[in-house]
């Protein structure tokens, strides 16, 4: 494709819409497009290095004509192009695709009205794809890239990690829908390693979101005292979690439902074992020989589970057959190794920035 | 004006602030508006002091700027305090630190900081209010009960005037004692030494001395730190000397490790590593500036239409090569490319096969004039691919050159290619050595990296460098001139997925490769290649599109091949010392073992980290297999494929052979191995030499046979270390051998007897080898292996003050030595690389030990990429070898095996390196 293709959203934010906006950016670049990227709101601070060397010179003021790419959820299409066009940039002048995210198996209803005003979507995978098909919205699967930035490692001793210790890691979130990505069932894993090997050197390694209040308390309900479950809850930048995942040596997630589940395919990308539910967003990456995948039973959500949940489903990990896959590996930690081999090169493969970035051209006429 | 006085009123009476006090000087309570608008009237320094823990002075002039610079109208040092300095955690007296407070507990004060909570960490002793007011040091000195309302407020009030300490080192009574202009009240002292005296690095007692920590200590000079305040913050965590005078050499108390421990902040491995990287660089780029090669002589095509008639070939019935030449347009340079093959006196049987892309250049009519050749011209523009494509069924004969257009060969380069596919035939397919038209070296073979992207060896270096002129397999070579086996290509010549172009030639080479055969590198076979490249902005990323489409292609096709072929394997030099032997019993006392010298050195300087003690392994004995179990996890864990097990063999005696029987009676313990004879003398100085000799090494038949018949016992056990398929042996100072040719001979010879397809022997480049530039060859030998840092070291430019008294040993800098090893000359043979992780004998020479300065495990990590970037370059297939010297030599301090004071961190920076390297 010709021309200039724009990013639109919150570049600079730490969270996940960041992470995926700033995915499309570096896969853009491995294939040599000619990019730009709009910050809609400013609001995010810009403190993060490795934000500021995928993003720095190709911020822009104005939207020019073109291809552009909204990394924004359904919810806040209203309030981004208000804001668009409030800062002098038209809509109609060029070609408007909109990449949402989303972690159940249907698409809001109310938000899918939102998507139809834009030319077109991007799914981030198939999941996300299956859930707008089921709200009637069209779209191409694009994915996102999980490679990462090269660059110097901060080592275990950094973050307080036994260095002796097979380390497991899980990313969590205690704000507003927990439930989602269901640390308990982690914690329930390594109760069940705890209790069946009382001497095995694992250290379980928890990453509460950024700044997150109230998560110390809640690690030390069940860490009991001992040096064994590791907590960290301030917040780290790219460095710091590049680091992190790469400092285990598996990452687990058993999450009820991920739209993509990057930090299983960050993981999978540094070269780190994977060991997640089998359902959801990860399927994309995740294959049995390539990482751990986890059984699991499908069920109705209830009330107060998620946003629209009425009629949904999600997946509840079976911990007794997460316990049976990390077993021979802690017994055997080589096997885990050439497992992860396996993963990093397939991940790579199909979500690398080249990879993502090929999808793009071709999603576009004349590739 | 109400506002602002209920605004004082309230602050006033916070917790913080005390009732005695302001009732003595106010006549009323707090509780008395009237009181506290009296307070307010008084000019600021006729206010009383309120709080113990608050001085007004100190307060004022510590932090005026913040005090200018805030919204209240309040005049008073007390009430901004209150209302804003403990949110902003500004010190309120010269002993109490609310940054230092939060430093250690982030939630003591409260958030934002309540004076409140001050006053009850205070009252309370929950933490130490200062770095200068040590709780427990003062509690020490008490001998009543326990004070009221805290310590600080003890001594404050009474302790500091009854001659106690804030801290171990600050003695208000010696320093007024020792310093004229200090005021001879202890109170008065020990403001003064706070501040004034610690800035101006004056000694608070008898036990710190500051200017002694300063020199010791030049970045906290550098930082203009006040030198106690540093040791009593930061040093003693990161293990700094305090002590007044010099350690005593001799020690009854159980020693720490000497040294710092290394930062772990992202800044600070960002500059170990962005500052290795930088000088790697410049090392690159000064190698490649310094490149003085001159123009090459070029043939010139002058007359088009002349030229292209007095070329004539002659037209071979039976060719045994056929060369390809794909055209369009570019007549010119076709014809010069043609007249070079003419020039090069090809003989009868070779067959020139023009496959014109329908040029749309009118002087490609002239193609047609040139007699002898076959021109192909397609009806329409195919596109490189296709037309190579179609005009490849043209070609006959054993062989086909690929031969882009704007090539011109240069004699006896394709006789050479010939000749090398004549000789070899598990080759497939064979390239030359690809020069610029200015003498500069193109292609010498090319490496194909594990995401797909593509090197070409020797890239604008100097075509003489030794590296590029030996013969040798490589990855592939690129299209613009190949010659391949006609029979192992098929009907096909290029995968038609690739069109338009890019990356065909690789897919084409994988595919021979896959098939088992081997490309190969000409080095006397020299090619002038123009590489034309597209100038317009738009033309380059198009073109840089089509590449990453068929880069990912490639990895889709050939994905599992391209890491195979990337694979490196890390072997690490192993010393199977640590058990004692009667020997060693007998020579330097019963229970002797390297521990026994590991433990007991000293640190000679300051900064220098001695002793290296054990930290995951322990102190281990290599009778034991659980010893060397746990070794082989903790290699397996972090890359490490093997070791290279130093053997000694006397003819008459074995000596630390144990560790090698343990191994190969437990086939469970998962590492590879081979053997590297050590064949030097045994001294009581450590050193091989020929002084005061314990054990001599014999060179005798007998002897040599045994050493053989170690090494091929060795070569049987399942775990023994092969490259392509024989096993490896290695010989530490072959230069010591009477004969190096005989005794390669006699090991290849007793290796077939056993049933080997051979032995790949390997010499060490140490000692009196050391840039002796020995070719393997000239010794039998098949290869050497570097032995860093021996014979590149560079010395260290600071001179540290030396603790150790008659030391006179050398230190060396860490980063220039490996700049060093990482920009040397490449050998026309092949030379394995090493690197080292750090190194210092101390341990075995203490009086004149050599150490290496500065290594970090940043540094350490670009080291090793650097070095798997020239194995990218120089080696292929199994001899993909990075050797690390080494795994325990503890007595060498080169020791990939965790120590108490950096732990895993040389294991994990190998470990970074190798997950680096195996994605780009």
């Amino acid at each position: 494709m010709d021309g200039q293709i724009t990013f639109i959203g919150h570049p600079w934010a730490p969270i996940g819409m960041g992470e995926q906006l700033r995915s499309h950016i570096a896969a853009a670049r491995a294939v040599h497009l000619d990019i730009a990227v709009y910050d809609i709101f400013r609001y995010a601070a810009r403190v993060d290095p490795v934000h500021d060397a995928i993003i720095g010179a190709s911020e822009v003021d104005m939207v020019g004509p073109g291809l552009r790419v909204f990394h924004i959820n359904g919810d806040e299409v209203e309030r981004v192009l208000e804001a668009f066009e409030a800062r002098g940039n038209v809509l109609s002048d060029g070609t408007n695709i909109i990449v949402p995210a989303w972690e159940l198996p249907e698409y809001p209803a109310v938000w899918a009205e939102q998507l139809r005003r834009f030319d077109g979507v991007w799914a981030l995978s198939r999941f996300i794809q299956d859930a707008l098909a089921k709200s009637g919205i069209d779209s191409t699967l694009i994915g996102q890239s999980v490679q990462p930035a090269l660059g110097p490692l901060l080592p275990r001793r950094h973050f307080g990690i036994r260095e002796s210790a097979f380390v497991l890691l899980n990313f969590f979130d205690l704000t507003s829908y927990a439930t989602r990505k269901n640390p308990e069932a982690v914690i329930a894993l390594f109760d069940r390693i705890r209790a069946a090997h009382p001497f095995l050197d694992v250290q379980l390694v928890l990453k509460a979101k950024s700044g997150e209040q109230g998560a110390e308390a809640w690690a030390e309900s069940f860490a009991r005292g001992t040096s064994r479950v590791h907590m960290i809850t301030e917040p780290l930048d790219s460095l710091g979690v590049r680091s992190l995942i790469q400092a285990c040596d598996c990452f687990v997630s058993l999450h009820r439902a991920e739209g993509f589940g990057r930090g299983l395919g960050e993981a999978m990308a540094l070269g780190r074992l994977a060991l997640g539910t089998g359902w959801s967003g990860n399927m994309d990456f995740m294959t049995p020989d390539n990482s751990l995948m986890v059984n699991h039973s499908l069920v109705a959500l209830t009330k107060g589970d998620y946003p629209h949940w009425q009629g949904q489903s999600w997946a509840e990990p079976d911990v007794d057959h997460a316990f049976s896959l990390l077993e021979p590996i802690l017994l055997n930690p080589a096997l885990g190794r050439a497992l992860a081999r396996r993963g990093q090169a397939s991940v790579l493969q199909s979500h690398g920035n080249r990879a993502v970035g090929l999808r793009i051209l071709d999603s576009q006429p004349g590739g | 004006m109400m506002n602002e006085l209920q605004r004082a009123h309230r602050l006033l009476c916070s917790r913080f602030v005390e009732e005695e006090p302001f009732r003595a000087a106010m006549g009323a309570t707090r509780a008395d508006l009237g009181a506290i608008a009296t307070y307010l009237r008084l000019p600021p320094d006729r206010r009383p002091r309120l709080s113990p823990f608050f001085e007004p002075l100190f307060y004022a002039s510590m932090h005026e700027q913040d005090i200018a610079g805030s919204d209240t109208p309040v005049a008073d040092a007390l009430l901004h305090f209150l209302s804003h300095g403990i949110a902003a955690l500004l010190a309120p007296h010269p002993l109490i630190d609310p940054r230092f407070i939060a430093a250690n507990d982030p939630h003591i004060l409260g958030e934002p900081a309540d004076a409140d909570r001050l006053l009850e960490a205070l009252e309370f002793d929950l933490v130490d209010p200062s770095p200068y007011f040590s709780l427990t040091h003062y509690r020490a000195q008490l001998t009543g009960p326990e004070p009221q309302g805290g310590l600080l407020r003890h001594f404050l009030t009474i302790g500091c005037r009854q001659g106690l300490q804030p801290n171990r080192f600050l003695d208000p009574a010696w320093y007024a004692a020792n310093n004229l202009d200090v005021p001879r009240d202890l109170w008065g002292a020990t403001l003064h030494f706070l501040l004034v005296g610690d800035r101006e690095g004056r000694n608070p007692g008898p036990d710190f001395d500051a200017k002694l920590y300063l020199r010791r200590y030049p970045d906290v000079s550098a930082a203009g730190f006040p030198p106690l305040l540093h040791y009593l913050t930061f040093g003693v965590g990161e293990q700094r000397q305090a002590t007044a005078e010099p350690a005593p050499s001799v020690s009854v108390v159980p020693r720490q490790p000497v040294g710092l421990r290394l930062p772990t902040e992202p800044d600070a491995i960002r500059t170990a590593d962005a500052d290795m990287r930088q000088r790697l660089e410049t090392a690159r780029a000064a190698r490649k500036d310094a490149v003085d090669v001159e123009r090459l002589t070029l043939l010139p095509a002058n007359d088009l239409a002349g030229d292209a008639a007095a070329l004539s070939f002659p037209l071979a019935p039976t060719p045994r090569l056929s060369v390809l030449i794909p055209v369009f347009n570019e007549i010119d340079i076709t014809i010069e490319c043609l007249m070079a093959l003419k020039a090069a006196n090809l003989g009868p049987d070779v067959l020139i096969v023009v496959a014109d892309d329908a040029s749309t250049d009118p002087d490609a009519a002239l193609l047609a004039d040139i007699d002898g050749i076959v021109l192909v011209r397609h009806p329409r523009n195919l596109g490189f691919l296709r037309s190579c494509n179609a005009a490849f069924a043209q070609c006959r004969g054993d062989y086909v050159l690929l031969l882009n257009n704007d090539t011109q060969v240069r004699p006896g380069a394709i006789q050479a290619m010939i000749a090398a596919l004549d000789a070899d035939p598990g080759l497939a397919a064979v390239g030359p050595k690809l020069l610029y038209p200015n003498g500069r070296l193109q292609e010498a073979g090319c490496f194909i990296r594990p995401n797909g992207e593509t090197g070409m060896v020797g890239l604008f270096a100097d075509p003489a460098e030794g590296g590029y002129n030996r013969d040798r397999d490589v990855t592939y070579c690129s299209g613009a001139a190949l010659m391949l086996r006609r029979h192992l290509i098929g009907e096909t010549l290029f995968d038609e997925a690739y069109a338009p172009a890019y990356c065909e030639d690789v897919d084409l080479c994988l595919r021979l490769r896959a098939q088992g055969g081997r490309i190969g590198y000409v080095h006397q076979a020299e090619i002038v290649h123009h590489l034309s490249v597209s100038t317009s902005r738009d033309g380059i990323a198009r073109r840089l599109r089509l590449v990453a489409r068929n880069q990912h292609r490639l990895m889709e096709n050939w994905g599992e091949l391209i890491r195979e072929l990337d694979a490196i394997r890390v072997l690490a030099f192993y010393l199977p010392q640590f058990h004692p032997t009667p020997e060693n019993d007998l020579w330097w006392g019963a229970g002797f073992t390297e521990w026994t010298n590991v433990v007991k050195a000293e640190p000679s300087f300051v900064g220098h980290q001695q002793p290296h003690l054990p930290a995951d392994l322990g102190f281990y004995d290599l009778r034991n297999p659980d010893a060397l179990t746990a070794q082989a996890a903790l290699a397996a864990r972090y890359g490490v494929d093997g070791l290279v097990i130093y053997h000694y063999n006397f003819g008459s005696r074995r000596v630390l052979h144990k560790p090698l029987e343990v191994l190969l009676a437990n086939p469970q313990i998962d590492i590879g191995f081979c053997l590297c004879w050590a064949n030097e003398n045994w001294t009581k100085h450590w050193d091989g030499g020929s002084r005061e000799i314990l054990l001599e090494q014999s060179y005798d038949d007998a002897t040599l046979e045994a050493v053989i018949a170690d090494a091929v016992r060795a070569g049987r056990d399942h775990r023994a270390i092969t490259v392509k398929g024989r096993p490896l042996f290695m010989v530490y100072r072959p230069l010591k051998l009477p004969s190096a040719p005989d005794f390669a001979a006699l090991c290849r010879r007793r290796f077939a007897e056993a049933g080997f397809p051979g032995v790949h022997l390997v010499y060490v480049e140490s000692m009196e080898a050391v840039d002796a530039r020995v070719k393997p060859q000239d010794l039998g030998f098949d290869a050497s292996v570097e032995f860093p840092p021996h014979g590149r070291a560079v010395p260290a430019a600071d001179s540290p003050e030396i603790i150790k008294e008659g030391w006179s040993g050398y230190r060396y800098d860490y980063p220039a030595t490996v700049v060093e090893f990482a920009a040397r000359d490449s050998v026309p043979y092949a030379r394995y690389p090493a690197v080292f992780p750090s190194w210092d004998n101390t341990a075995r020479q203490p009086s004149y030990g050599s150490s290496f300065e500065r290594a970090t495990p940043a540094a350490f990590t670009a080291y090793i990429e650097a070095k798997i970037e020239e194995i990218r370059n120089f080696h292929d297939g199994e001899e993909r070898l990075l050797f690390i010297n080494a795994w325990n030599e503890w007595a060498e301090g080169a020791h990939l095996e965790p120590d108490t004071l950096h732990g895993h961190r040389w294991l994990e920076a190998l470990r970074d390196a190798i997950e680096h390297k195996r994605v780009a």
